[in-house]
């Protein structure tokens, strides 16, 4: 049985609240439990991160465990968010997971050339949601070893 | 004017003698003037040729005559007669032959005068003709540039609208998908069969409508996530598309037959796309009971040039009246309700899309022992055409 981390955040960047409500559901009912943390867009995210804008009174938060990244959302897009994040010394180790409907070529590659960690479109079918979702929890909280999991190492 | 010089040259020319020889019998004078009478005609002879009109040549022939005059008729023998008369003959002939060769000239130079302005005239109608042209056939060019230039814009705005409009369409849809699944999977026993049967009709439609625009999608991407045509394996293709529908193959217990097919220059994903859908329609429209039977088949044409690929996908399904073998290549045109055959009536188009991107064509004719045939022909070899830029579209999602 993989030693599972329940205390690392999971991050979930996505303007569309339907969207947000089936990706938590469906990371319940993949038996994820890790708290979530719900954005609209990716100004919303790099502003939580930093304890920028509207999180300025809590501050910087803790270094999450996992992005959720969907790519099209307003103000800011996955797409040039996942480059911010990854031109950020301090934050290029968090793990993204681009979340999106689309299965375009195009957008596929380019979430890896800006350093996505992984690509997911999300399945039409509710079960092959979970069951991703599932698969997705056990392999960043049980199986790798993620950075905010490594103290110690000051990042740059 | 000129016509009737020499004859009266002629004239001259043979009476002078006469009048000569008339004068000197007539009047008796010194034999020691004959060279006067020789010089005499010399002058008129010199005078003629040097172009003097037959007025002055009178009036030599007068001074001459009067010179004869004082001439004692003594000295005239018919010697000295025979010598004047062929002067005078000799004379006339030169003057006529003269005429004649100035006349001629003259004629000959009036008319290319003649011909030479009518050539110029034409000339000039004719540049003004051809600059008329000219300016009509610039403009008609920058008309249909410029048409072009719209057109291409228009065509790529709809290819745009096309794409985006699939995906804006497919984000609610998939939303209606995704639950009408939930409602199913965790409220079901909340609803009575009749409740289940309605949900399941919209989820079904919802799928056929996510198809449709998948359909949709890919015939707009034939010509904008068209790849540069190189050499391709058809064979090869062929036996990855049969891999593919290797179940829908051995559940439906059909037999495909097939031909080695040639090399050609192609779009390799659009090569696949197009023999799959061919093979899925030939194993598809088949009378209920009946097996598919499928016989894919190709070659090169070695005469023509460029060379010329044929491919034909042959089945002895149920056929296509030849009233609807134009209309089976439009999008959305479907000969049999959906309860017969599923599809969008897309695959088709998408098939005559491709096989245009290929600078080629598609038709159906009837098979021989019944069934349809589907002929594709390729140019094998063709410039590439300009491929549009791929490398990173945003889509959205």
């Amino acid at each position: 049985m993989p030693r599972v981390s329940l205390e690392a955040t999971i991050i979930l960047a996505d303007d569309d609240p339907e969207d947000r409500m089936l990706t938590r559901q469906a990371l319940a009912e993949g038996e994820v439990a890790n708290p979530l943390f719900e954005v609209a867009d990716g100004e919303e995210l790099l502003d939580y991160l930093a304890g920028r804008g509207r999180f300025e009174a809590a501050g910087p938060a803790p270094q999450p465990g996992l992005i959720l990244l969907d790519l099209n959302m307003p103000k800011k897009d996955g797409r040039q968010t996942l480059l911010e994040l990854k031109q950020d010394p301090a934050l290029r180790r968090i793990p993204v997971v681009v979340l999106s409907t689309s299965a375009a070529a195009a957008d596929i590659a380019h979430s890896y050339d800006l350093g996505g960690n992984s690509f997911i479109t999300k399945p039409a079918i509710f079960d092959d949601f979970v069951q991703a979702m599932r698969c997705l929890g056990r392999y960043w909280f049980g199986i790798v070893r993620r950075p905010d999991e490594v103290v110690g190492h000051e990042a740059g | 004017m000129t016509r009737r010089r020499p004859r009266i040259a002629l004239l001259l020319g043979l009476a002078l003698p006469f009048v000569v020889v008339v004068l000197r019998h007539a009047y008796e004078a010194n034999p020691q003037q004959t060279p006067f009478l020789h010089s005499g005609i010399l002058v008129i002879a010199v005078a003629w040729l040097g172009g003097l009109g037959p007025g002055l040549l009178a009036t030599f022939s007068h001074l001459v005559a009067v010179g004869i005059w004082i001439v004692p008729p003594s000295t005239v023998s018919w010697t000295g007669f025979a010598l004047v008369f062929l002067q005078g003959a000799l004379l006339a002939c030169f003057g006529e032959a003269r005429l004649r060769a100035v006349d001629r000239w003259e004629r000959l130079r009036s008319d290319l005068e003649g011909r030479v302005a009518e050539r110029t005239a034409e000339l000039a109608s004719s540049n003004i003709r051809l600059e008329k042209e000219a300016a009509e056939r610039e403009r008609a060019i920058a008309e249909l540039t410029s048409a072009g230039r719209l057109l291409q814009a228009s065509n790529r705005e709809l290819e745009t609208f096309a794409s985006v409009a699939s995906h804006d369409l497919q984000e609610p849809l998939r939303k209606i998908r995704t639950f009408s699944d939930r409602l199913m999977q965790r409220h079901s026993e909340n609803l009575d069969p009749e409740g289940r049967d309605y949900l399941a009709r919209s989820a079904n439609a919802a799928e056929r409508m996510t198809q449709l625009i998948e359909d949709l999608l890919s015939y707009s991407r034939v010509t904008t996530h068209g790849r540069p045509l190189l050499p391709v394996d058809l064979s090869e293709i062929l036996a990855g598309v049969l891999s593919d529908l290797e179940t829908r193959i051995a559940d439906s217990g059909a037999k495909v037959h097939v031909d080695p097919l040639p090399q050609i220059e192609a779009d390799a994903a659009q090569m696949r796309h197009l023999l799959q859908n061919l093979i899925v329609n030939a194993l598809k429209f088949v009378a209920p009971g009946q097996t598919p039977e499928v016989w894919v088949s190709g070659r090169v044409e070695k005469g023509s040039d460029p060379p010329l690929c044929h491919l034909e996908v042959a089945d002895h399904g149920i056929g296509i009246e030849e009233r609807h073998r134009d209309k089976i290549f439009q999008m959305f045109q479907r000969l049999h309700g959906r309860e017969a055959y599923e599809g969008t009536g897309i695959g088709l188009a998408i098939c005559r899309k491709i096989a245009e991107r290929h600078g080629g064509e598609i038709h159906v004719a009837e098979r021989p022992g019944g069934g349809s045939l589907f002929v594709v022909n390729l140019p094998g070899k063709r410039k590439p055409d300009p491929v549009e830029d791929v490398s990173y579209a945003p889509s959205l999602s």
